[in-house]
């Protein structure tokens, strides 16, 4: 007897509290779960948004550990049938998610809540685009692009104009041979001109192939490209850099030895070109403000070579804001992403600086994806105490972004990544194959992803690709 | 009737303090290696419904994915180099530090401490000690008069670089053969001297046999835990140079979390699965040729 009434008294307990959590939380405003960056500036940003949207109650969950772990997540998340509301996502691999059928689509959202592709960098949002069935999956939120950056007191040093950088492959082969320097040893103490990620450029492969002309894959990425003989072109042209600059296995050894910050590579002259992206001015401002260094464009050779003229061409990436499919809540999503891909950009700048500012650090913007939020970016800019050089660099690396690129979206787009960079470009550099050979054999395995990915999709949509 | 009772209930409290360990293993053990054995018949993409696909996944595997074969002989390589030569150091560090010798508490913890350094911080600490320009092996090396190879730059010397990292970490091994050691009585030894058994003699006849179960078990455990090597490539070469550090599980890894492949992953687990369950019969089959229980 004694025993059932405690038990009875337990379980109305339960009842009682669960009811009123229940009730409780349905009272409570609409929350909305968001997953992404943590960190200061971040929490800043959140908290303006808060401010104007007093009715939805943000439940942000940062996304901790490296590129691999932060998608695992999310897939997880996704997979398991409980998304977040909103989740940031690479630009690039947009395409992958949404042929998964990961993401909300937002076309529909944009005439209600008056988003219009304007107001946008043409090329992020272009690329948040999933070409299989032209829908919107995610809004930009920021970008990069790639520029020439040298050394000009090592440029006098060795005798050379230090205001102009050449423009044709054959001078920067030159120059790469001129200025890469050896010890007594047989090892590199200096490379000359950096062109290949990972020993001192970044993204420069991508962009140099568009810069001949070649193209990675066909315009509604079904068919892979990848050993077009323009691209086989520039493959061949990064062997010949990194052989000039001692060969793959001798750069990579300098590579080991080089430090970051104040003694990056760059700016402890242990590079004396590169190809870089525009966060380096924030870097030089921060840890070089004294270095001598020049900007220009990556110009199209095959334009070049034609006509003489001078046609400015890059690469970005960037991330972007999505929904993911299931999420509870996709209106309110929307007007968060819409929100913190425009307004608060602009918040976010705000809290950057502030942040700088409190770590008395110098400010360098980076570039929003919104174009109306970069104008006030470049002005704020010129208010702050930093050098000429990288007031002119940084809007330089504005002015470029109209013609930029961006890597081919499709789902495969991660393994193109993996096969082109980490395969074929290293079987070419450690002559293990000639580029043509290599670039065939990673065309291969690739498309053989890709038809495997495009049967998937047609089968479960119905639709026809080709 | 009321013995039977008493012991029903026991049994039933017995079960329920088992029962989160049960619970447990059946559904982060049991249920996922079930899971990937169905997902390795399908295509399954995580996001997706997973689609039914017979042996397609096994036959890619074997015959379409050159990568897989390479990625093998990259974690044969590391297993039939690596762990006898882990063994052989390990063994005779234990012997060294199994004499009665001043400091010989202190010399065992020197020993034993890599091993307790986490694999993230001993990878980025070996990209420097490797470094072919700056690095101290090669200045060692360089004291010597030999111009030391390009280690983790080089595609034929990544795999050995990994090696001479892994017996930086002997000291669990280290430690499970001196508890071995200990357990040779010493009657054997005094036995074999009257009989004018020299040193090598002790070890060949006395201590070799006697410890040869603790030297199978380091060796089975030393096969499984090289078939599934991953960290060390993952952090310091990303699998390169040229795919030569592009080991099994990491490119498992490579087609279940960053392709989401997981039908091909799961195959492929069970492949590994069926190659460690392999070779551990063959050592069990081969076992009594050399490993002597005192039991018998």
């Amino acid at each position: 007897m004694k025993r059932s009434l405690k038990v009875t008294v337990i379980t109305l307990f339960c009842i009682v509290s669960i009811v009123t959590q229940l009730s409780l939380s349905l009272a409570a405003k609409r929350t909305l779960e968001v997953w992404a960056s943590g960190g200061k500036v971040w929490e800043d940003t959140y908290q303006e948004f808060q401010k104007t949207h007093p009715d939805i109650e943000l439940k942000f969950v940062p996304l901790t550990g490296g590129f691999d772990e932060r998608k695992q997540k999310l897939l997880s998340a996704v997979a398991g049938g409980v998304p977040p509301d909103v989740m940031w996502v690479d630009r690039f691999e947009v395409s992958q998610w949404a042929a998964f059928d990961a993401l909300t689509p937002l076309n529909k959202y944009l005439p209600k809540y008056k988003v219009s592709s304007s107001q946008y960098i043409r090329q992020t949002w272009d690329e948040a685009i999933f070409p299989w069935d032209n829908q919107l999956y995610a809004l930009p939120w920021q970008t990069d692009d790639r520029l020439i950056f040298w050394n000009k007191d090592i440029f006098k040093e060795a005798g050379l104009n230090p205001d102009k950088f050449p423009v044709t492959w054959e001078e920067w082969l030159e120059l790469n041979k001129k200025l890469t320097k050896f010890d007594d040893k047989g090892n590199v103490t200096r490379i000359g001109f950096s062109v290949v990620e990972g020993l001192g450029a970044n993204g420069a492969e991508w962009a140099l192939g568009w810069a001949n002309g070649g193209e990675y894959m066909t315009a509604r990425s079904t068919k892979v490209t990848l050993n077009n003989p323009k691209l086989v072109e520039t493959l061949e042209f990064l062997v010949k850099m990194t052989d000039a600059s001692g060969g793959v296995e001798k750069a990579s050894s300098f590579q080991g030895t080089w430090g970051t910050e104040v003694q990056a590579p760059f700016f402890a002259g242990k590079i004396a070109a590169m190809i870089n992206g525009d966060w380096t001015f924030e870097s030089i401002a921060r840890y070089a403000p004294n270095l001598n260094f020049g900007v220009a464009p990556i110009y199209r050779r095959d334009i070049y070579k034609k006509e003489k003229k001078l046609v400015p061409i890059t690469f970005s990436g960037g991330h972007a804001f999505a929904i993911p499919k299931g999420a509870k809540n996709p209106d309110d999503a929307f007007q968060f992403i819409k929100w913190i891909t425009s307004d608060g950009t602009k918040a976010h700048r705000k809290a950057s600086m502030a942040f700088s500012a409190s770590m008395n650090r110098p400010w360098a913007p980076i570039i929003y994806a919104y174009q109306a939020s970069n104008k006030e970016s470049l002005e704020a800019l010129a208010e702050q105490p930093v050098s000429q050089a990288i007031k002119d660099g940084v809007k330089l690396a504005h002015e470029v972004l109209a013609y930029t690129r961006f890597r081919d979206r499709s789902p495969a787009a991660l393994l193109m990544q993996r096969e082109f960079l980490g395969h074929a470009r290293d079987e070419a550099l450690y002559h293990k194959k000639t580029p043509k050979q290599a670039l065939d054999d990673a065309n291969k395995v690739i498309q053989s992803e890709l038809d495997r990915l495009i049967d998937e999709w047609e089968n479960r949509t119905g639709r026809k690709l080709k | 009737m009321s013995r039977l009772k008493k012991n029903k209930e026991e049994i039933i409290t017995a079960y329920l303090c088992v029962l989160p360990w049960i619970l447990g293993l059946s559904i982060f053990i049991v249920g996922p290696i079930i899971a990937s054995f169905i997902f390795s018949f399908m295509d399954y993409s995580v996001v997706l419904p997973p689609k039914f696909i017979g042996l397609s996944n096994y036959k890619k595997m074997f015959f379409e994915d050159p990568l897989l074969w390479k990625s093998l002989y990259n974690t044969l390589y590391m297993t039939v180099i690596g762990v006898p030569l882990n063994i052989l150091l390990s063994l005779s560090i234990a012997l060294l530090l199994n004499q009665k010798i001043k400091g010989e508490a202190f010399f065992r913890t020197v020993f034993y401490l890599p091993s307790i350094v986490p694999q993230v911080a001993m990878s980025l600490l070996w990209m420097w000690i490797l470094n072919p320009q700056i690095g101290l092996i090669n200045y060692l090396l360089s004291l010597f008069g030999i111009k030391g190879p390009m280690w983790l730059a080089s595609e034929q010397w990544a795999k050995p670089a990994f090696i001479i990292m892994g017996l930086w970490g002997i000291g669990g091994n280290m430690v499970i053969f001196l508890a071995g050691l200990q357990n040779v009585p010493q009657h054997l030894y005094d036995a074999a001297t009257v009989d004018g058994a020299n040193i090598w003699q002790r070890f060949r006849y006395v201590t070799l046999p006697m410890l040869s179960p603790t030297i199978f078990f380091v060796l089975i455990m030393g096969i499984i835990g090289t078939l599934q090597i991953f960290t060390q490539a993952y952090i310091m070469t990303a699998g390169g140079p040229m795919d030569s550090t592009l080991f099994y599980v990491y490119h498992l890894f490579n087609k279940a979390f960053r392709d989401f492949h997981m039908g091909y992953a799961s195959a492929m687990a069970w492949f590994l699965f069926i190659i460690v369950f392999a070779v551990t019969m063959l050592n069990l089959k081969l076992s009594p040729r050399w490993v002597y229980y005192e039991t018998e």
